[in-house]
């Protein structure tokens, strides 16, 4: 026996080896990201309950965001952060970094007027008035938090926005749902939760572990419409987002998912099935997740919807959705099939077996190598603390996993060729993707559960093209957001990119369609198609630089 | 052993763990533990108790069986080829163990080879209708569950018809497969079929999805 386990192992071995010889080749010796938390700036810990963790609450926060806060053309970095149990509502209080540029980064909170201390969770971040600086939603236990941004100085409005949502939110995106020009908001929320009384402790896998979500209360999602002149009105119930019942959302993107020049939602719920609310037009949107087939997993049932990437996985321009789950399950690849049709496809794809062992939460779809094929990152990190998850071999803390696009798989790669940081295990929670340094490639920064904030630098070298929109004839949405944007290269070789900065677990990202190039790229043509469905060409543009595209009037 | 062939996992694992203070060394108890653990979706515990039995030199009847749970707990911890060399190594032995094969059959899938996920779940029908048709043993939920995965194989290969055929041909069998009944209904909205859709998903939706894994 002792043999055939010895025939085991090496092929266990054989593969490792395998990833590494595939065709994919080590941009330096540091991989394809490199860890420069300790150079960065950025010496902040997050701050969610204690460790180890006694409740649900203490496990869900650690959402971030990218966010150019003074419009000088970077991205800079939010941490909403968390707070305890005992002071719910006065925690350390969120931090905003500022990029000086060089991977550098300095706390700016206090000089930008920032002092959100409740129990954050995530950020959402658009320029809702219009007034050329971005704003940030944040979602937290208790009362949200819109914090408007007066050029460079944010002042909070909450109330006085109609937006004082007190549910325990995580997710937030913004759209333009009712396709007039400015961008409402969907805040996902989770459930009814008391932390001075707390569910009963429950079973899992043998585990006597904290209760919840199952058995707990959900709480209606909610919606608002932006009335344009800084002030949001609940429309829930008006536009049909109530005629579902009350569930665990986690995860909330707003895009237009059939290409019908009307933004869509997909909501991603935890333990339940995930909504897909279709835009009918004149302000009314239904719920078709089922019909879909984005409710449910092939196995028919509804997983722990955490994070959310939207990609175009088969080339053919229509939005994919791939979210992340609950160990013992898989994370899923839903494939756009167009007219408003998802097949799971996550083991097509080879997205499967490798992710069961795998607690999931942040998420994206990104180029990491530049070959212009976008590859897929995933993060993660057990919700039960070490004293429970160690002794059963679950892993508390989880390496991230990096998938590289090859045809149309997707294959795990090792260290070698993605860097050490995917040889350390965190308890990872949120990520936003942006490239920082503006080199071209994208950068990530990692949230992890009562963790220091880890900065991982892209090392890809190749060709590449960013692109960002400005709506001048909507300065109400002025990034565009809900934009599709494609690439055409000179084969003819369509890329497509969605300008949607939500998905990624509680975090949000750069509103920025980034591109790698192969070499054979020859001229290059864009083609936006913006939030309303109208489309505008692009002729010649240029490789290697951040194109900014100003919609035609 | 009793216990574990009546359901009662967390009995057995309890009776076993409590053996295994005055026989620790014991590989047969290790077994039956890495069993009940397997059972109980406690995969990573699962194969350490078998790791433990692989590594030594146990004295049981065929002791190879514990290759085959290996392959089943490999599988779940994501490790697919050494789930699939131990599949391939207990076949050696258990050469007309048809589960095996559908574990080769579900590897098979995961990797996209359609031709090698046909050729094992076949097998793993044979096998099972040979076992059948012998008496040896009640394999009817194991034909089952083969013909609702064959009739995945077919609709990855878009071949819809023969996909409706042979859920239909599992469901017939095994009424309560949430899975198939999902799969099933996206058979019949391949086929543009609304009226069977509808009834699938129905379906579906009235039988009780196993252990869905989530934050409980």
């Amino acid at each position: 026996m002792n043999r055939i386990r010895s025939l085991v192992a090496v092929a266990g071995v054989a593969v490792a080896t395998s990833m590494c010889d595939g065709e994919a080749t080590p941009p330096a010796t540091s991989g394809l990201f490199l860890d420069v938390s300790a150079s960065s700036g950025i010496a902040f810990s997050t701050t969610s309950g204690v460790t180890p963790s006694t409740q649900l609450l203490e496990v869900k926060s650690g959402g971030l965001a990218v966010i150019d806060y003074d419009a000088d053309g970077d991205d800079d970095v939010f941490v909403p952060n968390g707070a305890t149990l005992a002071s719910p509502n006065a925690g350390p209080g969120c931090r905003l970094f500022r990029n000086d540029g060089g991977m550098r980064f300095s706390d700016v909170t206090k000089d930008a007027g920032l002092s959100f201390d409740r129990f954050g969770m995530g950020a959402a971040v658009a320029d809702v008035d219009g007034n050329g600086f971005d704003d940030l939603y944040v979602t937290a236990f208790g009362k949200d938090a819109l914090w408007m941004n007066r050029g460079g100085r944010f002042e909070e409005t909450t109330e006085a926005a109609g937006l004082a949502d007190d549910a325990w939110s995580v997710a937030a995106s913004f759209g333009d749902l009712d396709g007039d020009g400015d961008l409402d908001l969907y805040v996902a929320n989770y459930v009814r939760f008391d932390p001075a009384q707390p569910p009963a402790k429950t079973y899992f896998l043998g585990a006597h572990v904290f209760g919840g979500p199952l058995g707990l209360e959900g709480v209606p999602d909610r919606v608002f419409e932006n009335r344009g002149d800084g002030t949001f009105r609940d429309v829930t119930k008006d536009w049909g987002f109530g005629d579902v019942p009350a569930s665990f959302g986690l995860g909330v993107v707003v895009l237009d998912f059939d290409g019908d020049g009307k933004q869509d939602v997909f909501v991603g719920n935890d333990s339940q099935p995930n909504f897909l609310f279709h835009n009918l037009g004149a302000r009314r949107f239904q719920e078709i997740g089922m019909s879909a087939g984005l409710a449910v997993g092939e196995e028919g049932a509804g997983q722990a919807t955490m994070g959310i990437a939207i990609g175009d996985v088969r080339g053919d321009g229509l939005p994919s959705i791939f979210t992340t789950n609950f160990m013992n399950d898989v994370n899923t690849l839903h494939v756009n099939d167009g007219g408003m049709q998802f097949e799971d496809r996550t083991k097509r794809y080879g997205l499967g077996l490798v992710s069961r062992p795998f607690l999931s939460w942040a998420t994206a779809f990104v180029d990491v190598d530049l070959d212009g094929a976008e590859d897929l990152v995933v993060f993660n990190g057990h919700t039960y603390p070490k004293e429970i998850t160690e002794p059963r071999g679950w892993n508390h803390d989880q390496l991230p996993l990096l998938f590289r696009r090859v045809g149309d798989r997707f294959e795990r790669i090792s260290s070698e060729i993605g860097g050490a940081w995917l040889d350390v295990a965190h308890c990872d929670r949120g990520a936003a993707f942006s490239d920082l340094d503006a080199d071209g490639d994208v950068d990530i920064v990692v949230s992890e559960l009562n963790g220091p904030i880890r900065v991982l630098r892209s090392e890809a070298r190749g060709r590449w093209c960013a692109v960002e929109l400005i709506d001048s004839r909507s300065p109400m949405n002025r990034r565009g957001i809900g934009s599709k944007v494609t690439l055409i290269d000179g084969a003819g070789v369509r890329r497509t990119r969605w300008i949607q900065p939500s998905g990624s677990y509680a975090s949000s990202s750069a509103p920025r369609a980034q591109f790698g190039l192969p070499a054979s790229s020859g001229s290059l043509a864009l083609e936006v198609v913006w939030p309303d469905g109208s489309k505008q060409s692009v002729g010649t543009v240029q490789p290697d630089a951040r194109v900014r595209i100003e919609r035609a009037r | 052993m009793q216990r574990l062939g009546r359901g009662d996992n967390e009995g057995s694992l309890a009776l076993l763990r409590a053996m295994k203070v005055d026989r620790p060394d014991d590989l047969e108890i290790a077994l039956f533990e890495a069993l009940a653990l397997k059972e109980l979706r406690r995969y990573s515990e699962a194969k350490v108790a078998l790791e433990r039995v692989l590594d030594g030199t146990p004295e049981f009847r065929k002791p190879w069986t514990s290759l085959y749970y290996y392959g089943w707990v490999l599988m779940n911890t994501g490790d697919a080829d050494g789930s699939r060399a131990a599949f391939t190594a207990f076949l050696e032995f258990e050469p007309t163990e048809g589960d095996a094969y559908f574990g080769l059959g579900l590897l098979d899938l995961e990797r996209r080879d359609l031709d090698g996920a046909e050729s094992n779940f076949l097998k793993a029908i044979e096998h099972a209708e040979s076992a059948i048709r012998s008496g040896k043993a009640n394999r009817a939920a194991d034909w089952a569950k083969c013909k609702a995965r064959l009739g995945e194989v077919m609709f990855e290969r878009e071949r819809f018809v023969a996909a409706r055929d042979l859920l239909s041909d599992s469901l017939r069998l095994a009424p309560q497969s949430h899975e198939a009944w999902y799969l099933l209904h996206r058979v019949y909205k391949k086929l543009g079929d609304a009226e069977g859709a509808a009834q699938a998903l129905a379906r579906h939706q009235a039988t009780k999805p196993p252990g869905v894994p989530t934050n409980p």
